[in-house]
């Protein structure tokens, strides 16, 4: 394999991210010309300069020093200028993440395939009723009966083998992706929205998980493919607020439709876990509610100031931004003596002695003798 | 601050990161800074927590030139390459980032690593680099009269139950 000069990584890292040489070098603190020089291998690139590189362009130091090109999932969906930075970089964290993935199933022996059943929406002409019906599939599937499955995260993670990870992308553009490498696959889910939104994007992604095999896909405002975006919200709002599901909360909580209250739809939402604003879009959907009334109940509703009036879940509860499963992958590999608890510390994303305190937590819960109780030189030293 | 390209066999010590965290938990990080030629790497201060006494006592010991600042070196073909074995290689090897630049610049220029990672530990060996543990330093700072012996004792003993916990 032909080597590949750290000044190429540079420029393809760059490019990536949608970055100009003068905006990069603006950012190292050098002139344009001297980094199109470093790109070449015309200037050699010092490791203070490589340092702060791998923050500027969101790459691990390995990245810079690896021989050959690495496949990355989104090569050719980064070339689309339509996607701007904040959310390449949350992409490539999700590439990140699938290679991490891979390294923690050699470190811990547990794999992590997705149990995906694989649909195919070209045969249906509206992508609604395939989104109802898809969605009604997988709920029969996993065996949710007709119950509201509030955490979303949880029933994909154990029941589908689909781990989502959680990353903070401040500018209101990106939601979420889903990305296979053909093996594993991922669901990113920008946290920077309120929980219900969260739970909304996460069976959104699922429902393109379920009709793509490999790739990526990205969920950005302004870009979207209106037939396979159609299903998946389709799929999410069945998947996650089916009829018979909501006809029966209804009448357990004897609520009369023409006369439903903001505070009852408050209460539908937490118990489904979606936003005030779906669960009144769905009511809407399901003629439960006129749309005039609908439009009135949006209009003087306080949904996350009156949620907490009313002892309801704050919608704006923090995401984890890693995985139970992922977590549980990093302290078994360090149980096993596979990883350093410096490498643990790299994949729970927190200091070396926080680290240890998670592993060790884990270790009582699952009631296994500690990497400390191994003697002096054991895995935890 | 030490010289990057410090002669090959120099008496350089590359910290890991536990090893500052242990001296900084027994009060004992400013005698250990006083001992010579002790470095690290950027990917070890990176993984020192920020903001934290322990990272600003280092990066003021950086400033000071207590403490040296020793990486792999990009244009160097033999220290990308230990990285990259270190890193990841076809054992996968399992070692953190700062483990792993220590490890191959130490392999690369003769100095030597100070760790008590086990998993971090069998490589070096297993690789041929100097190693040291913390409780080397702690008897070398009460060699050179820099703690007294009872100091000695009572730190050693209260790094062990850290080790323990």
């Amino acid at each position: 394999m032909a080597e590949t000069g750290i000044g190429e990584r540079v420029a393809e890292a760059r490019s990536q991210l949608g970055l100009t040489q003068a905006e990069t070098a603006e950012k190292l603190g050098v002139a344009r010309s001297t980094l199109a020089e470093m790109e070449t291998g015309a200037r050699k690139i010092t490791a203070d300069e490589l340092y702060r590189l791998t923050e500027i362009l969101s790459r691990p130091l390995q990245y810079f020093f690896s021989v050959g090109k690495r496949a990355s999932i989104f090569s050719f969906r980064l070339k689309d200028e339509e996607i701007g930075e904040p959310a390449r970089r949350s992409l490539i964290g999700l590439d990140n993440r699938l290679a991490e993935l891979a390294a923690l199933e050699r470190f811990s022996g547990i794999l992590v395939r997705p149990r995906l059943k694989q649909y195919s929406i070209e045969g249906w002409k509206n992508p609604d009723v395939a989104g109802r019906n898809i969605a009604m599939m997988e709920r029969a599937r996993l065996q949710l009966g007709v119950s509201p499955v509030p955490n979303v995260r949880e029933v994909l993670e154990q029941r589908v083998g689909l781990l989502a990870f959680g990353d903070y992308t401040p500018a209101g553009d990106f939601s979420g992706a889903f990305a296979s490498d053909g093996e594993r696959s991922a669901i990113l889910i920008n946290v920077a929205h309120i929980k219900g939104r969260v739970n909304f994007t996460l069976p959104h992604e699922y429902g393109h998980a379920v009709v793509m095999k490999n790739g990526v896909h990205i969920e950005l405002r302004g870009y979207v493919d209106a037939h396979e975006e159609r299903f998946a919200d389709a799929f999410a709002a069945n998947f996650l607020m089916p009829l018979d599901a909501l006809e029966d909360a209804l009448e357990r909580a004897s609520v009369s439709p023409p006369e439903i209250t903001s505070d009852q739809v408050l209460f539908l939402a937490s118990q489904f876990g979606v936003s005030f604003e779906a669960m009144l879009n769905r009511l809407t959907h399901f003629n439960v509610i006129e749309t005039k009334h609908a439009r009135e109940i949006k209009k003087t509703a306080k949904p996350v100031a009156r949620s907490r009036e009313l002892g309801l879940p704050d919608p704006r509860d923090e995401f984890d931004s890693l995985p139970q499963t992922y977590r549980r992958m990093a302290c078994m590999a360090f149980h096993k003596g596979s990883i350093s608890r410096s490498r643990l510390a790299e994949f729970l994303r927190t200091a070396q002695d926080e680290a240890y305190d998670i592993y060790a937590a884990w270790a009582a819960s699952v009631d296994v003798v500690s990497a400390s109780g191994k003697g002096k030189r054991g895995a935890a030293a | 601050m030490l010289s990057l390209r410090a002669a090959r066999g120099s008496g350089v010590r590359l910290l890991d990161a536990m090893i500052l965290i242990y001296f900084s938990k027994v009060d004992l990080l400013e005698a250990l800074l006083r001992l010579p030629d002790l470095a690290v790497t950027t990917s070890v201060r990176n993984e020192l927590r920020r903001p934290s006494p322990l990272r600003d006592a280092v990066e003021a010991a950086l400033a000071d030139g207590l403490l040296g600042l020793c990486d792999v070196d990009p244009e160097d073909g033999t220290e990308r390459t230990l990285y990259i074995m270190y890193r990841d290689g076809d054992g996968f090897s399992g070692l953190g980032e700062g483990e792993a630049t220590s490890m191959s610049v130490a392999c690369a220029r003769g100095f030597t690593f100070v760790s008590h990672d086990r998993k971090a530990r069998e490589t070096a060996v297993s690789a041929g680099i100097k190693l040291l543990d913390w409780d080397d330093l702690l008897a070398e700072l009460s060699d050179q009269g820099l703690i007294t012996a009872k100091r000695h004792e009572s730190a050693k003993q209260a790094i062990r139950r850290l080790l323990k916990e």
